[in-house]
């Protein structure tokens, strides 16, 4: 097999895609814009991650995406066992849930400037929003789908309500929480993001901003590349996790 | 489920919302944070701005580009998608450049389309049209892929093949599938919709609400983000009625398994 | 008599982890035009390979077949099939008029013919009236005429069954039998089947072909002498029947 045959499809497929760009921003109908081309673009890349301002904004994007991740956990769980634990509960949250569920954080980003302003705390308030309606309800679903058998045996041999969530609640909506955990932690990521972009937070989403304002065309696009290959990592070391722990999802 | 039983179920389901909105309503009726001005002065200004006055001027640009945008996202998503679900060898090129233009945030593209187009409305909509294509291009394939193949069988007997074959019977066995790709494509058409109004825009209910902000205009902009919170939860019953219709036949199965 | 579909030489092997596997050796048969075959064997023995390759899903590694004295490759015209599986062959989105119009869309029939087609194959099967409803609506056994139908619209030559009955219960599988006998005795349509089912393979065929070995060959072409019109009663109380059932039983079972 010759050389060229060894080289796995996706590095062949992303040079390729490098060149389309190349030609398209060099010769082709949109060159007239101000789109750089894909060398400057990797280029100013590479320089961006020459520069310790690169990674702290990196920095601030994950750490504001994993603290808004982990807040968002700690009050959707407890929140979402509560309220599953209780047909009265559920059915009466389920409206407010399903409501804020579906509203995108962008949405009360000018509400949230205005409060908070630009800020790390915004960007975390945003995340928990975006997260925290999504996963309570999971959590609820989850520990609504307890077997009703499992159950009924353990009301007949008097076991206790703790005993029931332990043995009988919990281990059910552990699938569902890891199903949320998994859309919720890309979907932090993104949030951080939008949070910079958007509202002005600390992170590469403001940088992105800056950029772009500012009419640096090969910066704009860098950070695009560089936030496309944090996405990659992210959902990559996600599916990753989750082979790891298969055997317990999956019971 | 008797009348009385209905009630009971919508009386339950609805306590909560009118209770919530009842406290803010009440608790915000002295206040005097310019942040959080009374409910009932921001229902005065909603109702001026938005029934229906400024409608013409911000929300119905802002929906024809969602319309327009999301309408090129699902053909090309749909069509693109069903030719990458049949041919593998295709896909095994295309796939890591999907996988990686999907993984850039939507949000963060605009900027990108920005540097692109300009300031315009082409913008907006190829930044819409872009972003929402990808899941519905994922979700299309893996569905157009994952085909019975005892449906193929009886398919491919009755001498139903090629182009005949993908439109006859993988893209309507895969329509559950498509639709999850469809929904989660609406949502992120809605976001870039914003997005990309909040980012370099005059008018639609993004760029109203955002210069509102920055203009310290409180009860404005406070109208504006309640009108795109009931925009975007409108959007997403509207698109589970139609999914409702167009999966009848699936609903009705899975409900007699 | 013509031979309407010629087996000859039909050997199949498949690649697997452990090496080639060797499912059919040297196959040779020919199916008689009106007849009604039936191929019975052992679980395993390639029953369903054969008929893959005879729908042309699949080609032999050597040897051919053919329809009419031509090879065939891809489904041959004129032919139709009816799978055991009838919830995953029917489509779930169609109604069972439309299942049944699908393949009528390659062979250009006129709006009232094709509306024709469905009526009538839909009454031959005993479900009038019944084709605005989706497959999933009915029973087991009236999804199953539903395929019957589907199958008898296209007005095949040869009508090919993978274990048709298998999925259905008892009393629904005599029905669906005589609905066998009685589309065959109006139509004339060259019939194969493939059945684990002994005594259903001797009340329906013409000739049972037995398969058998590892891998598989004819075994034996037991010809079923016992004529038509039969029942369910006085054809299974019958002297012969039970020899002929006796006697494919034991080629099955490898005992003779």
């Amino acid at each position: 097999m010759s050389i060229a045959g060894r080289i796995p499809p996706w590095i062949v497929s992303m040079l390729l895609a490098l060149a389309f760009w190349q030609v398209a921003a060099s010769v082709g109908p949109i060159s007239d814009s101000s789109i750089p081309t894909a060398v400057d673009s990797v280029t100013t890349l590479v320089q961006l991650l020459g520069q310790s301002e690169t990674w702290i904004a990196l920095g601030q994007t994950v750490a504001i995406a994993a603290i808004g991740f982990a807040l968002s956990l700690l009050i959707a769980l407890p929140l979402g066992i509560l309220i599953g634990l209780s047909r009265f509960a559920f059915t009466s949250t389920k409206f407010v849930f399903d409501f804020f569920k579906v509203i995108p954080p962008i949405v009360i980003i000018p509400i949230t400037i205005l409060a908070l302003g630009p800020t790390f705390q915004m960007g975390v308030f945003l995340v928990v929003f975006g997260l925290v309606f999504a996963l309570a309800i999971q959590t609820a679903y989850g520990v609504r789908d307890a077997d009703p058998v499992l159950l009924d045996t353990m009301r007949a041999y008097r076991q206790g309500i703790v005993t029931q969530i332990r043995y009988a609640r919990l281990p059910s909506a552990a699938s569902f929480i890891a199903v949320g955990i998994r859309i919720s932690a890309t979907a932090a990521l993104v949030i951080a993001v939008v949070a910079g972009l958007i509202g002005g937070a600390p992170g590469l989403g403001r940088q992105l901003l800056l950029s772009q304002t500012g009419g640096l065309a090969d910066q704009t696009f860098a950070i695009v590349l560089l936030l496309g290959v944090l996405g990659v990592l992210v959902s990559h070391g996600i599916e990753w996790s989750r082979r790891k722990v298969i055997f317990w999802e999956d019971r | 489920m008797t009348v009385s039983r209905r009630l009971l179920a919508v009386l339950i389901g609805a306590w909560l919302p009118v209770l919530l909105v009842y406290l803010w309503w009440t608790a915000s009726a002295e206040s005097t944070n310019p942040y959080f001005p009374p409910l009932s002065v921001i229902w005065t200004r909603f109702l001026e701005l938005w029934v229906f006055d400024q409608v013409p001027v911000h929300v119905v640009p802002s929906l024809q580009n969602l319309a327009v945008g999301y309408a090129i996202a699902v053909v090309a998503g749909v069509g693109v998608g069903a030719v990458l679900g049949v041919s593998r060898r295709t896909a095994r090129y295309v796939e890591p450049v999907v996988d990686f233009l999907r993984s850039i945030p939507a949000v963060a593209t605009v900027p990108v389309f920005i540097v692109i187009f300009g300031l315009d409305a082409s913008m907006r909509i190829a930044a819409i049209s872009v972003a929402a294509t990808w899941p519905i291009l994922i979700a299309t394939m893996q569905g157009v892929r994952a085909t019975d193949p005892t449906l193929l069988d009886t398919a491919a007997v009755f001498r139903i093949t090629g182009a005949q074959q993908l439109w006859r019977v993988r893209l309507p066995a895969a329509q559950p599938i498509i639709f999850s790709g469809l929904q989660l494509g609406l949502q992120i058409a809605f976001v870039v919709t914003i997005a990309s109004e909040y980012l370099g825009a005059g008018f639609g209910i993004g760029a109203f609400t955002l210069i509102a902000t920055d203009s310290f205009l409180i009860l404005d902009a406070w109208t504006g983000v309640i009108l795109m919170g009931l925009l975007g939860y409108a959007i997403n019953i509207v698109f589970d009625i139609v999914e409702r219709i167009a999966l009848r036949w699936y609903i009705g199965q899975k409900k007699l398994a | 008599m013509t031979a309407e579909i010629s087996i000859r030489n039909v050997s199949m092997e498949f690649p697997t982890p452990d090496g080639v596997k060797h499912v059919l050796n040297d196959i040779s048969y020919d199916v008689n035009q009106h007849h009604f075959v039936s191929i019975v064997g052992p679980s395993g023995v390639g029953k369903t390979t054969l008929l893959r390759l005879l729908t042309g899903l699949m080609k032999p590694t050597s040897g051919e077949i053919q329809v009419h004295g031509e090879r065939i490759s891809g489904a041959p015209k004129g032919l139709a099939v009816v799978l055991q599986d009838y919830t995953r062959s029917l489509m779930p989105w169609l109604t069972i008029e439309k299942n049944i119009a699908l393949p009528l869309r390659n062979q250009k029939l006129g709006k009232a013919e094709t509306r024709e087609r469905i009526e009538s194959s839909l009454e031959e099967v005993g479900l009038s009236g019944t084709g605005g409803n989706y497959p999933w609506q009915m029973s087991g056994g009236m999804q199953q005429r539903a395929s019957i139908a589907r199958a008898l619209a296209v007005r095949p030559t040869i009508l090919v069954m993978d274990e048709p009955f298998a999925s259905v219960d008892a009393q629904t599988r005599f029905d669906l039998e005589d609905l066998v006998l009685k589309v065959r005795a109006d139509f004339g349509i060259t019939t194969l089947m493939v059945t684990h089912d002994i005594d259903e393979a001797v009340y329906l065929s013409d000739e049972i072909v037995v398969l058998h070995g590892r891998p598989a060959g004819v075994r034996d072409v037991v010809v079923v002498d016992i004529p038509f019109p039969r029942s369910q009663i006085e054809t299974r109380n019958d002297q012969r029947f039970t020899e002929l059932r006796t006697h494919v039983y034991a080629m099955v079972r490898g005992l003779e």
